[in-house]
């Protein structure tokens, strides 16, 4: 008896709630679902992107059960039918934002959650895709279609973040599974702000014995590039292409110093920062700094 | 009257897509499959790029199939430049593909469709009453993923693959390792290629062209010719002449048809064409379901897909076991100017990768056709044709019975709006 007064109170004072059946039954469902439902609500939602960060979260495997089990996962496309939840303890954001749709949607998700990730390089600074709006952007969009198609003309890509703000970067080209998992860890283990990296890439690299590709006269982007990767690319024989970003204390002017005694040209230096993270501040002035040869 | 049922956000696929059917009296007026995944324009940015960036940027075309798109790069770039690669190289890419192909099904299967043939919302909800099946779905995933990571260095966006070869070789004690587990899990292969025979599938028997390439499922290294069936093969690299892009005005994904037929690629294609090719088991399998030859009905694909998984389990086993890693230097090349193609069957169909370069490596133009656009015109028409048969049931279930369709072809949105350069007229 008590407890249906309860209810009956908290109705009255949740805001819209109208006494129409159906939204009386869609209130007592929500009233139910908390009463049990401890675990935090999550949505994955998906911008502009090769699904590939979706795709992350999915190579977790046997742990995706458990994170199934931990939180409650309302939204996830590339899994399960399209619902909703009025508020998000945590969101995960994929994807660059390229549309004026994806902008309003982005938007959205910030006003109904609590604790908002960006997922992957994209959803960081635009990723590979925005490579596309350095010098040429026009010569390149018609370059793929010749005649005006009503809604190709897009937004400048770039990452989530300039239009809303986030409370972790989980950055990468892929993203590091064992990072996503460490932090969704932490947010459900009811962590406010999960440890980001702060070291470059080399200190992880040279930790694992590798041989410096700057040392053999190659462009590696490792000293001003995050770490948290576990310098996989080095340690596989490939340099370091920066797709984690600059730090935010990167010397970029210093590595475009030991670049240029790598006898190359200008323009492979700038195309070396114009790849990943080319509209973050740090990179963009690198690029800034060496003269644009642009291909006609 | 008009009805018009719009599915506004088809979900368990990849990328971003809707679709619109319009009916009147009883007759379908319009079927228009809108992809509204943000223009990425790929092409473009690989202008202006150098030869060796080609492989890591349209990688990120899609996480799905990224070795796909690396690959195919690599062999389009090689063809340009003239490099012949090692036997070695050769079999590793083609265990890269092989287990890109594994992950790629596996994900569709388990994730993506299944779950509609069971009556549930995701995989995931399905794991409360058949958790066999969801950890069966886990651990196919997981060995596609395994030969990925052994060959590339990481499931995804693969590092180890460049121009000329691999940068970075497995250590033959983890290829046994590999091979090992490959061996004990087969079975797994064998109980899912069963499970699907079984599927019941809606009617849908619309005659329709089937294209792969001729060398699907053994290793070649000859010119790469596309088959069709009743029809004489083509030149993959002439695929220009015959594969038509068309722009159309809803939709950022180009559509292309061959002679202004719809037809299909992909897995049901390949085995269509190349089913006597399959190994013993995958074999015998087919020929117990007593599915009539060629396979018409889209529904199949998944079905083919299991058989095809099983097929390139035992062709992986057989590659591992025959090879012994030895540590090989790239072969020495010249950076000059020219133009390369390559044709790839991939998870999805064929797919097609044209750089031109100039003197110094630079790329001054870049093509690339994706399976998906090669199937969408194949799933519009598809609609049409299936859509008078649903009309008796109301709208919520012909919205899933269409969507069941769709997700039939495993349409890969992303890797379809990365826009394809061409010059009209």
């Amino acid at each position: 008896m008590c407890a249906r007064m309860a209810r009956c109170f908290a109705m009255m004072l949740l805001p819209g709630s109208v006494m129409d059946k159906g939204e009386i039954v869609k209130v007592k469902q929500k009233k139910e679902t908390t009463k049990k439902e401890k675990r935090p609500v999550v949505g994955i939602f998906s911008m502009t992107s090769c699904s590939g960060c979706q795709i992350r979260m999915l190579d977790m495997e046997d742990w995706l059960i458990d994170l199934f089990k931990l939180c409650n996962v309302v939204h996830f496309p590339l899994v399960k039918k399209h619902e909703h939840a009025d508020h998000y303890d945590i969101a995960i954001i994929e994807g660059a934002v390229t549309t004026e749709d994806e902008l309003t949607e982005v938007k959205q998700i910030r006003e109904k959650s609590s604790f908002v990730i960006a997922l992957g390089t994209c959803a960081t600074y635009g990723g590979i895709p925005s490579i596309k709006d350095y010098g040429y952007r026009e010569e390149i969009e018609k370059t793929v279609y010749p005649e005006p198609v009503p809604f190709i003309h897009n937004l400048g890509v770039c990452g989530v973040y300039p239009h809303i703000q986030i409370d972790y970067f989980l950055r990468g080209c892929p993203p590091d599974k064992d990072e996503i998992k460490r932090v969704l860890l932490d947010l459900i283990n009811g962590k406010k702000s999960p440890k980001n990296f702060d070291d470059p890439v080399c200190a992880e690299c040279r930790a694992k014995g590798n041989d410096c590709f700057l040392q053999k006269g190659q462009l590696c982007m490792g000293p001003v590039t995050y770490s948290g990767c576990g310098a996989l690319c080095p340690s596989m024989g490939y340099l370091c292409y920066g797709c984690r970003g600059p730090l935010d204390d990167a010397n970029v002017h210093s590595l475009i110093h030991i670049f240029e005694q790598c006898h190359v040209s200008e323009d492979d230096i700038r195309r070396m920062f114009i790849k990943f993270a080319g509209t973050s501040k740090k990179f963009r002035e690198a690029h800034n700094l060496c003269k644009i040869t642009a291909v006609k | 009257m008009t009805t018009t049922i719009k599915l506004d956000h088809i979900t368990k696929i990849e990328g971003h897509a809707r679709l619109i059917v319009k009916v009147d009296n009883g007759k379908v007026k319009k079927a228009q499959l809108e992809v509204y995944e943000g223009a990425r324009f790929f092409e473009g940015i690989l202008k202006g790029r150098k030869y060796d960036e080609a492989n890591v940027i349209t990688s990120r075309i899609c996480g799905v199939c990224s070795q796909s798109h690396t690959i195919a790069a690599l062999k389009a770039i090689e063809d340009a430049l003239q490099i012949k690669v090692t036997k070695q190289t050769h079999m590793l890419r083609e265990l890269l593909l092989i287990g890109s192909i594994i992950q790629s099904h596996a994900l569709h299967l388990f994730f993506l469709s299944l779950p509609d043939y069971y009556g549930y919302d995701s995989a995931i909800a399905m794991a409360g009453k058949y958790p066999g099946l969801v950890k069966r779905g886990l651990k196919l995933k997981r060995l596609g993923n395994d030969i990925c990571t052994l060959i590339g260095g990481r499931e995804i966006h693969t590092i180890t693959a460049v121009v000329g070869g691999f940068c970075h070789v497995p250590a033959q004690k983890d290829i046994n390792t590999l091979l090992k587990s490959l061996k004990k899990d087969k079975k797994e292969f064998i109980a899912t290629a069963k499970l699907l025979a079984k599927l019941k599938v809606p009617k849908l028997e619309t005659p329709r062209y089937f294209y792969a390439m001729k060398d699907s499922y053994k290793y070649s290294e000859e010119e790469g010719l596309i088959e069709c069936i009743g029809n004489k093969c083509i030149p993959a690299k002439s695929y220009g002449q015959y594969f038509k892009e068309d722009i159309m005005q809803y939709s950022t994904a180009k559509f292309v048809t061959v002679g202004g037929e719809r037809f299909m690629v992909g897995a049901q294609a390949r085995i269509n064409l190349y089913h006597n090719r399959l190994c013993k088991e995958a074999a015998t399998i087919l020929k117990q379901s007593r599915i009539k030859l060629p396979m018409q009905n889209p529904y199949y694909n998944n079905f083919c897909q299991a058989l095809e998984m099983l097929h390139l389990c035992h062709r992986a086993i057989e590659l591992l076991s025959k090879l012994k890693i030895k540590e090989e230097k790239v072969p020495e090349f010249r950076v000059k100017a020219g133009t390369g193609i390559a044709a790839v069957e991939v998870p999805r169909g064929t797919l097609f990768h044209e750089y031109e370069l100039d003197d110094n490596g630079m790329i001054i133009r870049a093509n690339i056709i994706t399976p998906t656009t090669q199937n969408l015109k194949s799933i519009e028409e598809d609609v049409k044709d299936i859509l008078p048969s649903l009309l008796q049931y109301g709208e919520e279930r012909i919205k899933m019975e269409l969507e069941k369709l769709i997700r039939a072809y495993d349409p890969c949105i992303s890797c379809s709006t990365h826009f394809l350069k061409i010059k009209w007229e």
